[in-house]
């Protein structure tokens, strides 16, 4: 049985049991830093409909993308930071879907968590990534001034959304239902927004020169 | 449909780079040697949208339901782009050869980089502009990668990809804020309703973002620590064309997003890019001097010369601007002319850009030592080069905005930056050779853009007054 | 409103239920007669003997990097494909254009037989 572990098994095989444990994990710390997040929100959300369905989807969704967010960027392991990655990824996904952003969370989902992540992976795999040296493990002062600037800078954003949503109350959410749908998306892309369209072309012909040039194996 | 024709042929520029970069792509695709062919076909596209630029210049406008400008200013800064792109191609030419690098892939991502700027420096709605910076960093990204063998290549490009898409999505997240602020990401709407607006804390901390994510592209500190890493390891072609194109675009941008039209973000960031240029022009030429290598030199002292260029932005004044936009030329011709000769001196292997590798090239090679020392007096600002009047246009405009302790700041430190370059003079005319030193062999083409580049900056010296009259019409 | 997305969590529940009950019920319900034959990875009859963490060929990068431009194009054509008809011609030629562009790449990844598997 023990051989069965080392040795070689699809991927996806790892995916889902892990997956599901650290959803177990996220109710560990609910509303961990979501507090300041709500705060934010209940002005947009009417007050009479603060504790229904959506301000639940909302908490949880949240906090888990909090939580994985953080997880990310403390775990040793570069294939555990990246299933952390996907989960924060999902969660966002549920997050643009509260917000009416059904277009975004499905290419969220297929783009982000499916097909970016499947590089990423790839990339892990590429490097032989193991545990990362448990040398840099005494919390360096650099670490020290990045959280704090991390902190600074995530107080100026909160502060100014806090701000902006006692100031104009109903604005920010305003149409949302109407914007967020792929049918109004293309309308705006292909209308007025034709130019970054096409831009786009450019860039991801730029892209596929730039990774032939650096990764293919043979190169003149 | 009509409006479509009509915003295609004002876009005309634009759309001439964009068809020869495909081109390029295709006939390289179908013959792998087709090194000529593109190189050539490069050429005339370049030229192609030179005339269209000069064509649409008069009639300034937008295009595209408002999202690029058109004509006028927008000219002006693509004119910059072609006349970089135009000399660095000619040194990558020799120098890509001699180091065996694919000079096809050099010229299809140049190319493209210059579609990238174009948006970048004329949009006038911050999608535009977003992508514009997206093509940009994508190409100069594997650009910097492009000698695969070499290492320091290689470290460059991971490190200005990984700084660069952090920097990319500061702003990013300027514009989203923006957006939450605005509900439109049309540059000139957001300017009208940030000044009306009694409570502008998101209008602030967007452009607070927006300024994070441009400061990192012009290399000003302190988002400045990708610069002499990425300027050194990086093939000495593409290092020219970072620091001629790539620096233009991101102060073209730089001016366009938040000085002309955020004009009221600029006002209450003036003193912010005020500290910006004094740190810059501080830091850039005192960690100059004791460098040993001439592009490491060259990329802390274009630290300080962003710093310069920054003094003019921070006056957020149609005059700060047409400044920085001659500043720009004189910069791009003087770069492109110092690094053509650093491109000379190295050998295969990249090697030869010591400063001591230099010793006695004024013996050697006199008129390569002689257009050597000819840059770097128009980078200090020496009458009667280029450089002076473009540090002296900048100065003056600041002056008028009161803003004279930058000015006495940018005085003293390019006082500081004499002896970093009169030491490499100093090496070139006083040292005697190594005794197996190389002799270097500037190729053709290298030649014709340092002698264009020279007598550019001289011809700058000459006539400055009538190149900033028409350069400040356009704004 | 998020109520609207009720039944597609429980489809998720149900299929992520349904693949772990399936894994659990194999498990019990199966009969093991274990030998060490029997314990040793499949893997097409040959002898097992490295392990997994093994290194990636930068050719699966190379294709994984190439497959996310290509799948980025298609996410344009989806709101593109929904509103066809409201477009027109107009957003035909556009699409056109578009994707001309980056059949030029695909032309170039081709040509530079970035894709042969050697």
């Amino acid at each position: 049985m023990k051989r069965k572990r080392i040795a070689y098994r699809p991927v996806g095989d790892d995916f889902s049991p892990m997956l599901i444990s650290t959803s177990y994990d996220m109710s560990l710390f609910p509303g961990h830093t979501s507090s300041i997040l709500t705060g934010t929100t209940r002005s947009i959300i009417p007050p009479a409909r603060l504790v229904t369905f959506s301000t639940l989807v909302f908490l949880v969704s949240s906090a888990t993308a909090v939580v994985t967010g953080i997880l990310v960027i403390t775990r040793s392991s570069a294939l555990h930071s990246a299933l952390f990655l996907i989960l924060n990824f999902l969660a966002l996904a549920v997050l643009y879907l509260s917000l009416q952003a059904q277009f975004i969370a499905v290419i969220q989902v297929i783009v982000y968590a499916g097909a970016i992540m499947v590089l990423v992976l790839f990339v892990i795999m590429l490097l032989n990534l193991r545990e990362e040296n448990h040398r840099c493990r005494s919390f360096p002062r650099r670490h020290l001034a990045g959280i704090l600037l991390g902190a600074g800078i995530l107080l100026i954003f909160v502060q100014a959304i806090i701000a902006a949503s006692v100031s104009y109350p109903s604005s920010l959410a305003r149409n949302a239902a109407e914007i967020g749908t792929s049918s109004a998306i293309g309308d705006l892309l292909y209308r007025s927004f034709v130019f970054p369209f096409e831009m786009a072309s450019i860039l991801l012909l730029a892209a596929i020169v730039g990774a032939v040039v650096l990764a293919k194996k043979r190169f003149p | 449909m009509h409006d479509i024709l009509n915003d295609t042929i004002a876009s005309a520029p634009l759309w001439a780079i964009v068809v020869t970069g495909v081109a390029t792509l295709l006939v390289h695709a179908w013959d792998e040697k087709s090194d000529k062919p593109v190189f050539w076909i490069a050429l005339a596209g370049i030229g192609v949208s030179a005339v269209l630029t000069i064509w649409r210049a008069p009639v300034a406008g937008t295009a595209y339901s408002g999202m690029l400008k058109t004509g006028g200013a927008a000219s002006a800064w693509t004119l910059l782009f072609l006349v970089a792109t135009l000399l660095t191609l000619f040194i990558a030419w020799d120098s890509l050869g001699k180091a065996a690098a694919p000079r096809g892939e050099f010229t299809i991502l140049v190319l493209f980089a210059v579609a990238g700027m174009i948006p970048f420096s004329a949009g006038n709605d911050l999608l535009a502009v977003f992508i514009g910076l997206e093509i940009l960093s994508v190409s100069l990204y594997t650009l910097v990668g492009l000698t695969r063998r070499r290492f320091a290549s290689n470290e460059a490009a991971l490190k200005y990809f990984l700084l660069g898409a952090f920097a990319g999505g500061f702003f990013l997240y300027g514009i989203a804020f923006l957006y939450g602020a605005a509900q439109t990401t049309n540059i000139e709407d957001i300017a009208r309703r940030f000044a009306q607006s009694n409570f502008p804390v998101l209008f602030l901390t967007g452009s607070a973002l927006l300024l994070v994510g441009l400061a990192f592209k012009t290399g000003a500190v302190p988002f400045h620590m990708w610069v002499p890493d990425v300027y050194q390891g990086a093939p000495t072609a593409v290092t020219t064309f970072l620091i001629t194109g790539g620096k233009a675009a991101a102060f073209g941008a730089f001016v366009t997003v938040f000085t002309m039209t955020l004009g009221h973000a600029s006002a209450r960031f003036a003193v912010v890019i005020g500290v910006l240029a004094l740190c810059s022009m501080v830091f850039g030429n005192i960690a100059a001097i004791p460098q040993t290598d001439i592009k490491r030199m060259l990329a802390y002292s274009s630290i300080g010369h962003a710093g310069y260029m920054l003094i003019g932005v921070q006056t957020a004044s149609v005059e700060g601007a047409g400044g920085v936009a001659f500043y720009l030329l004189s910069y791009i011709l003087t770069s492109t002319g110092a690094f053509g000769v650093v491109a000379a001196m190295e050998n295969e292997q990249g090697e030869g850009t010591r400063i001591e590798d230099f010793a006695g090239l004024g013996y050697t090679k006199p008129l390569l030592g002689a257009l050597l020392s000819l840059f770097l007096f128009s980078l200090i600002g020496i009458p009667p080069f280029s450089g002076f009047f473009a540090k002296y246009y900048i100065f003056l405009t600041a002056i008028e905005h009161g803003d004279l302790w930058l000015v006495l700041i940018g005085v003293a430190t390019s006082v500081v930056s004499l002896y970093f370059y009169l030491r490499v003079m100093v090496v070139m005319f006083f040292r005697q050779p190594g005794e197996n030193q190389p002799v270097p062999e500037a190729g053709a083409w290298t030649m014709i853009a340092v002698v264009l580049s020279a007598a550019g900056v001289i011809a700058l010296g000459l006539f400055p007054g009538t190149v900033l009259d028409l350069i400040t019409s356009v704004f | 409103m998020p109520e609207e997305y009720i039944p597609i969590v429980l489809i998720l529940l149900c299929a992520l239920a349904f693949g772990m009950v399936a894994v659990w019920l194999s498990r019990i319900l199966g009969p093991r007669r274990d030998y060490p034959e029997k314990l040793t990875t499949y893997e097409s009859g040959v002898e097992p003997v490295r392990t997994a963490h093994e290194r990636f060929s930068v050719k699966y990068y190379m294709v994984a990097v190439l497959f996310i431009l290509f799948d980025i194009e298609v996410v344009f054509i989806y709101p593109w494909a929904v509103r066809y008809r409201a477009l027109g011609w107009y957003g035909l030629i556009e699409m056109v254009v578009f994707i001309g562009i980056l059949l030029a790449g695909y032309i170039y990844i081709l040509k530079k037989e970035a894709l042969k598997w050697d």
